[in-house]
C-alpha cells in the first residue's frame, strides 16, 4: 500500500495565475482508503448546498492513489464539484497531518467524533467557519464582481484557517470559553498564522511573490532580499492578493497585521483589547519573525560576488522557514495552559517545545528571533515574569522551568504503565501530590486527557513525552469571591453566578517523572479578578446572565459570529441588562 | 408624541407668536397597531396641525415609521396635509437605482451598489415571506414565527413609498452636513442634519471592514443577490453546477442524511442573519435631525444605530454641541445601541436627578415584546433616573391617551 497520496490543489485561490493558468500545487497526504465523498477516517466531504437544497454526487477519488485532476484544465477545476471536494479534503488532511507530525500523536477533533464533515458549498453566504456543534467545516459561496461564483472552498488559506480552528479546539477546547483578551484573540491569531505559514510552505507560491531580476524571471536581485524588501514583496504581496475577490472571506487580517506598528504598550492599551485586533498582534509577531528567519537562512549561502540568485533556491528557504516555524507553533500547543492562555504563555510554550527538540537554538536562531519580535509588542515569556504561574524561569531561554521541589513528588502507588494512558492513574498522582503540585483541592477536578507523544526533530532526535491535562471548576456567587481574595468587578451584583476555571498540563518524561507543570491555579486571585473584570466590562456572559460559563453565542455559530464581527457585520452592544 | 405602539410618530410645532405655529411631522407608522388606531392617530394629527404640515420627515423606510402612508384613506388624509417639504434620507432618492443614467452627485458607484444591496435584500425578505412554507420547510413553528416577525419590518411598503413620493411640494434627500430642506419653512430655527452619513463619510471612519471601503457594500449587494437567487431556484436546476450529477437525499446513507439535517439548520441560521443585518442597515439610513431654537436643542435620531451616529459624533464640535440638548427622542424604541452610551449619553449635560433645572426631556415610543430586548431595561432605568421620561409604554389603562403634548 502506498504511504502517501498526492493531490492537485489550487495553490492559493483561483485568481492567482501562472502563465495564464490557475496556479496549482501537488501536495502529499497520508494514504487512506477513500469512500465516496471523499470519506476517510478523519474527514468526510458532504457536498450538500443548503441554499439550493441540492446534494451533489459524492466525489469518487478511488483507491488507486491516482490524482484525477493532475492535468485538469482551469475550466474543469472551477466547474467540477468533485475537484472542489478533493481540494478541501486534501488541504484539511494536509493541515491535520502537519499537526500530527508536529505533536507526534493523533489529534482528536473537539466534538467527540472521528470524522469532521466538510461542506464545500454549504450555503450562499460570504462566510466560512468551523461549527463544533455541527461537527463541520462550512464553506460558503457568493457571486463575484463578474457575477461568477466565488468559492471559499477553493481558497487555500481560508480552508487552512478553518481547519486550524477545528484542530485547536480539539487540543484545547477551553479556548473558546470566556477568558481574557489574549484568549479571545488567540483562536483567530493562531488560525491566521497557521494559514499564512501553510500557504508559504508551498514553494511555487513563494517563488511567484519574488520580483524578477532584470531580464530573467527565474532569478531575483540580491538587493531585493533584505528583510524589508522580503516583507514588502512576500508578505504584503500576499496580503494584496488576498485583498482581491476573496477578501470577503478573509477580511485582510494579514495586511493589517503587517501594517500594525509594533508598540510595547499594545498589550495594556484598551484599543487592543478587542479580540480581532489582539489576534493580529500574534500574526504580526510571528510573520515578522518568519521573514527574519528566512533572511538568516539566506545569509548562510548568498554568494557575495553574484548580483542575482535563483528564485527557486530563495523560495525553498522561505518555505522551509515557514514549515519549521509552523511546526514550532503547533508543537507549543502541548505546553500551553489549559485555560486562560496569554500571549506570554504561548511564547514560553513555543520556546519550551523548541528547546526540548533543539537545545542550542540551531543555526538560524528561530527562538531568539521570535523572542525579539514578541518583545517589540511588549510580550515577554510568561516564565520570566515574577509571580506569574509561579513557574519561575530559565532566564536565558524563556522556557517553562522544571517543577520546583520535583524531588519531593510522591510516586508511590503510581504505575508507570498506566500513567501514560489512564486518566485515573494521573488523578491518583495528583491526589498524592495536591500540595506539592500547588493544586487547590476544593474545586471540581478532572483529568481530561493523557496523550503519549513521540516527536522527531530535524536531526532525527526522538523525544518521548506523556502530556496530561486536568481541569478545575468552581461555581460561586459574586459575593463569595472575597473569600478567595478575589476582587469583585465594580458594580457586579452580589448574587451574580460566576464560574472560576483553572487547570494544568503535566508533562511526564520517558520514565514517568514530571518534567513540566504548566499551571493556571484556580485560586490565583489576581488572575481570576482580571478575568472577571474583563468579562464584566465586555458584557461577556451566557444567556442566563452568568459570567465565566460560556460566551452566550448561539448554537454552532461561535466562529460564524466571530468572522461576521470581524467584518463589522454585527451590531455592537451599548446598553446591557 | 402619538401612541402608535411599536413605531414612531411625533409632531413638532414651533410657535411664531400671535398664535401661529409651523408644524413638522416626524414619521407615522406602527408595526403593532391596526388601521382603526392609526386612523384615530391621523385624525389627531390633522387637528393638531390645522390641516397643513410645513414639513414632513420620514426618517427611514421601516414599516413602523411609515405604515400609515400606505393605508387606504389614511394615507390620502396625510397626503392632504400637503407638506411644503418632505425630508427623507439620501438613500430614498428616486434616482438611486442601479440602472440610473444620471444621479445626484452623492450617488457614486458605491452608493448605487449600496442601494442595490438594500433593494436586493428587501426582495429576499419579500420572497422569504411569500414562500415561507417552501423556504422554511422543516423549520419549527417558534423559529419560523420569530424569523418572519423579524423580517416583517423590512418588507417594503410599496404603497407608502409611492404615496411619499407623490406628496409634498418639495423633496429633500439629506445626509450628514447637507441642508435639511426645512430652512425656508422654519425661519429662525436652525436645523442640522447629523445623519445618515454618505458612504464616503461613513467609510472614512470605518476601520472594521476591508481596506477598500466599498467592499463592505458590494459584498452586501452580492450577498443579498445570492440569497435571493439560490433558495428560489426551481428545484432540480441548480445554479452552481448545472451539469454536475446530483444524488437523492432520500437514498443516501444515514450518516449523509445526518449531516444534511445539520446543514439545513445552518441555512436557517444564515437566513436569520441576513434578516438581522438588513434590519440594522435600514435603521442606519435614518435621518438624524437637530432643531435649535431659542436656546433649546431637540434631537430626533429616528432609529439610527451606532454606525450611523459614529460619523457625526466623530466630529468633536458636533459632539460638544450635542452635550447641551434639551430634548432627546430615544432612538430605535430604546434598543441596545441606538443611544450611544460613551459617545453621547454619558456627556449629556442636562441629565440629572429630579429637580435639576432644565432637566433633559426624553421621548420613548415603544412597546415591549415586539423586538427581543427592546426597550433595554438598563436604558429605561437610566432615562427614568436622569431625565423627564415620557414613554408610550407607560400610558397604561383604558383611558390611555393617544397623544401627549410637551412644551419646552
Amino acid at each position: 500500500m502506498a504511504k502517501t497520496r498526492s493531490f492537485t490543489i489550487i495553490a492559493q485561490d483561483p485568481s492567482i495565475k501562472d502563465g495564464g493558468q490557475i496556479l496549482t500545487a501537488e501536495i502529499h497526504v497520508p494514504y487512506e482508503d477513500l469512500g465516496p465523498g471523499p470519506r476517510g477516517y478523519r474527514a468526510h466531504v458532504v457536498d450538500y448546498d443548503s441554499s439550493q437544497r441540492v446534494l451533489y454526487k459524492p466525489a469518487e477519488l478511488g483507491s488507486d492513489a491516482l490524482d484525477r485532476f493532475a492535468k485538469a484544465t482551469d475550466a474543469k477545476l472551477l466547474s467540477d464539484p468533485a475537484f472542489h471536494a478533493q481540494n478541501v479534503y486534501a488541504i484539511v488532511m494536509r493541515i491535520l497531518s502537519r499537526f500530527e507530525f508536529a505533536l507526534g500523536r493523533r489529534i482528536a477533533w473537539g466534538f467527540g467524533g472521528h470524522q469532521i464533515h466538510i461542506a464545500p458549498h454549504a450555503f450562499a453566504e460570504a462566510n466560512a467557519y468551523y461549527s463544533d456543534d455541527d461537527q463541520s467545516l462550512l464553506f460558503g459561496y457568493f457571486p463575484g464582481h463578474d457575477g461568477k461564483p466565488i468559492y471559499a472552498c477553493l481558497s487555500h488559506d481560508v480552508i487552512a484557517h478553518e481547519a486550524a480552528h477545528a484542530l485547536l479546539d480539539g487540543i484545547r477546547d477551553c479556548y473558546t470559553l470566556p477568558s481574557g483578551p489574549d484568549q479571545a484573540g488567540f483562536h483567530e491569531g493562531f488560525a491566521d498564522t497557521v494559514a499564512m505559514l501553510s500557504v508559504f510552505g508551498l514553494r511555487r507560491i513563494v517563488a511567484r511573490l519574488l520580483p524578477d531580476a532584470k531580464g530573467d524571471p527565474t532569478r531575483v536581485d540580491k538587493a531585493d532580499l533584505t528583510v524589508e524588501k522580503l516583507k514588502k514583496s512576500a508578505l504584503l504581496g500576499l496580503a494584496e492578493q488576498f485583498g482581491r475577490e476573496m477578501s470577503a472571506f478573509r477580511d485582510e487580517a494579514l495586511r493589517r497585521s503587517m501594517e500594525l506598528p509594533p508598540s510595547k504598550d499594545a498589550m495594556t492599551d484598551f484599543s487592543y483589547e478587542e479580540c480581532h485586533k489582539r489576534g493580529e498582534i500574534l500574526s504580526a509577531a510571528v510573520l515578522n519573525a518568519f521573514v527574519q528567519v528566512w533572511r538568516a537562512r539566506l545569509n548562510s549561502w548568498l554568494p557575495t560576488e553574484d548580483k542575482t540568485v535563483h528564485k527557486a533556491r530563495v523560495a525553498e528557504d522561505g518555505s522551509d522557514a515557514a514549515e519549521q516555524l509552523l511546526t514550532m507553533l503547533i508543537r507549543a500547543l502541548d505546553y500551553c495552559p489549559v485555560v486562560d492562555i496569554t500571549y506570554a504563555d504561548f511564547l514560553s510554550a513555543v520556546l519550551t517545545a523548541d528547546f526540548e527538540m533543539v537545545p542550542d537554538d540551531g543555526t538560524y536562531k528561530y527562538r531568539s528571533l521570535l523572542l525579539e519580535q514578541f518583545e517589540k509588542w511588549g510580550i515577554l515569556p510568561a516564565s520570566t515574569q515574577h509571580g506569574h504561574r509561579e513557574a519561575g524561569a530559565i532566564p536565558d531561554t524563556g522556557a517553562w522551568e522544571l517543577p520546583k521541589d520535583a524531588a519531593d513528588l510522591q510516586y508511590d502507588g503510581v504505575h508507570l504503565d498506566s500513567l501514560v494512558r489512564d486518566p485515573d492513574e494521573v488523578f491518583r498522582f495528583i491526589w498524592e501530590n495536591w500540595r506539592r503540585l500547588g493544586i487547590y483541592e476544593g474545586a471540581h477536578t478532572r483529568v481530561t486527557s493523557v496523550r503519549p507523544c513521540v516527536r522527531t526533530g530535524l536531526d532525527g532526535f526522538v523525544l518521548r513525552e506523556t502530556v496530561s491535562e486536568y481541569l478545575q471548576t468552581l461555581d460561586l456567587e459574586a459575593k463569595q469571591l472575597g473569600g478567595f481574595g478575589i476582587e469583585k468587578p465594580k458594580g457586579m451584583p452580589d448574587a451574580t453566578p460566576v464560574r472560576l476555571r483553572g487547570g494544568g498540563v503535566l508533562v511526564f518524561d520517558d520514565f514517568g517523572r514530571l518534567k513540566y507543570h504548566v499551571r493556571s491555579r484556580i485560586n490565583n486571585a489576581p488572575r481570576q479578578a482580571k478575568r472577571l473584570d474583563y468579562l464584566w466590562r465586555r458584557n461577556i456572559k451566557d444567556r442566563d446572565g452568568r459570567y465565566g460559563f460560556s460566551d452566550g453565542a448561539p448554537r454552532g455559530r461561535r466562529f460564524a459570529m466571530m468572522h461576521l464581527r470581524r467584518a463589522g457585520r454585527l451590531p455592537k452592544e451599548e446598553w446591557r441588562d | 408624541m402619538y401612541d402608535v405602539g411599536f413605531g414612531d410618530c411625533f409632531l413638532v410645532s414651533f410657535g411664531y407668536g400671535g398664535g401661529t405655529y409651523r408644524h413638522v411631522l416626524i414619521d407615522c407608522g406602527s408595526s403593532t397597531e391596526n388601521k382603526a388606531h392609526m386612523q384615530e392617530v391621523v385624525k389627531q394629527i390633522i387637528g393638531d396641525c390645522g390641516g397643513h404640515l410645513h414639513g414632513l420627515v420620514i426618517t427611514h423606510r421601516h414599516e413602523d415609521h411609515l405604515s400609515a402612508f400606505g393605508l387606504k384613506d389614511v394615507g390620502a388624509k396625510l397626503a392632504a396635509l400637503n407638506p411644503d417639504v418632505v425630508v427623507q434620507p439620501w438613500t430614498e432618492h428616486p434616482d438611486a437605482k442601479a440602472d440610473a443614467t444620471s444621479a445626484p452627485s452623492v450617488f457614486t458607484g458605491k452608493a448605487l451598489a449600496h442601494q442595490d444591496s438594500l433593494a436586493a435584500a428587501q426582495k429576499f425578505i419579500v420572497q422569504l415571506n411569500e414562500n415561507s412554507s417552501k423556504l422554511l420547510r422543516g423549520v419549527g413553528p417558534v423559529t419560523r414565527s420569530a424569523l418572519l416577525s423579524a423580517a416583517q419590518a423590512s418588507i417594503p411598503n410599496k404603497a407608502a413609498i409611492q404615496q411619499l413620493q407623490d406628496m409634498g411640494k418639495k423633496h429633500a434627500y439629506v445626509y450628514y452636513g447637507s441642508k435639511s430642506g426645512l430652512e425656508a419653512v422654519l425661519p429662525g430655527v436652525e436645523v442640522t442634519v447629523l445623519g445618515p452619513p454618505t458612504l464616503k463619510q461613513s467609510d472614512s471612519i470605518r476601520q472594521q471592514t476591508t481596506s477598500d471601503p466599498s467592499e463592505f457594500w458590494k459584498l452586501r449587494s452580492r450577498l443579498a443577490a445570492a440569497a435571493i437567487e439560490h433558495p428560489l431556484q426551481a428545484r432540480g436546476t441548480p445554479l452552481l453546477f448545472p451539469r454536475a450529477p446530483t444524488s437523492s437525499i432520500a437514498a443516501s446513507p444515514s450518516y449523509v442524511k445526518w449531516a444534511i439535517e445539520k446543514l439545513d439548520r445552518v441555512n436557517v441560521d444564515n437566513v436569520f442573519q441576513i434578516v438581522r443585518e438588513l434590519d440594522k442597515e435600514m435603521n442606519n439610513t435614518s435621518v438624524v435631525l437637530l432643531f435649535e431654537v431659542a436656546g433649546k436643542m431637540l434631537l430626533f435620531p429616528g432609529d439610527a444605530q451606532l454606525e450611523n451616529w459614529e460619523y457625526a459624533l466623530h466630529d468633536k464640535a458636533v459632539a460638544k454641541r450635542l452635550q447641551g440638548i434639551s430634548l432627546l427622542k430615544v432612538g430605535h424604541h430604546g434598543s441596545t445601541n441606538a443611544t450611544p452610551k460613551e459617545l453621547l449619553w454619558d456627556k449629556l449635560r442636562n441629565r440629572g436627578p429630579k429637580g435639576k433645572r432644565g432637566r433633559l426631556v426624553s421621548l420613548l415610543s415603544t412597546r415591549p415584546g415586539k423586538h427581543h430586548d427592546v426597550p433595554r431595561k438598563s436604558l429605561v432605568t437610566a432615562l427614568n433616573d436622569e431625565t423627564v421620561l415620557h414613554s408610550t409604554d407607560a400610558w397604561k389603562g383604558k383611558s390611555k391617551p393617544i397623544k401627549e403634548t410637551y412644551t419646552l
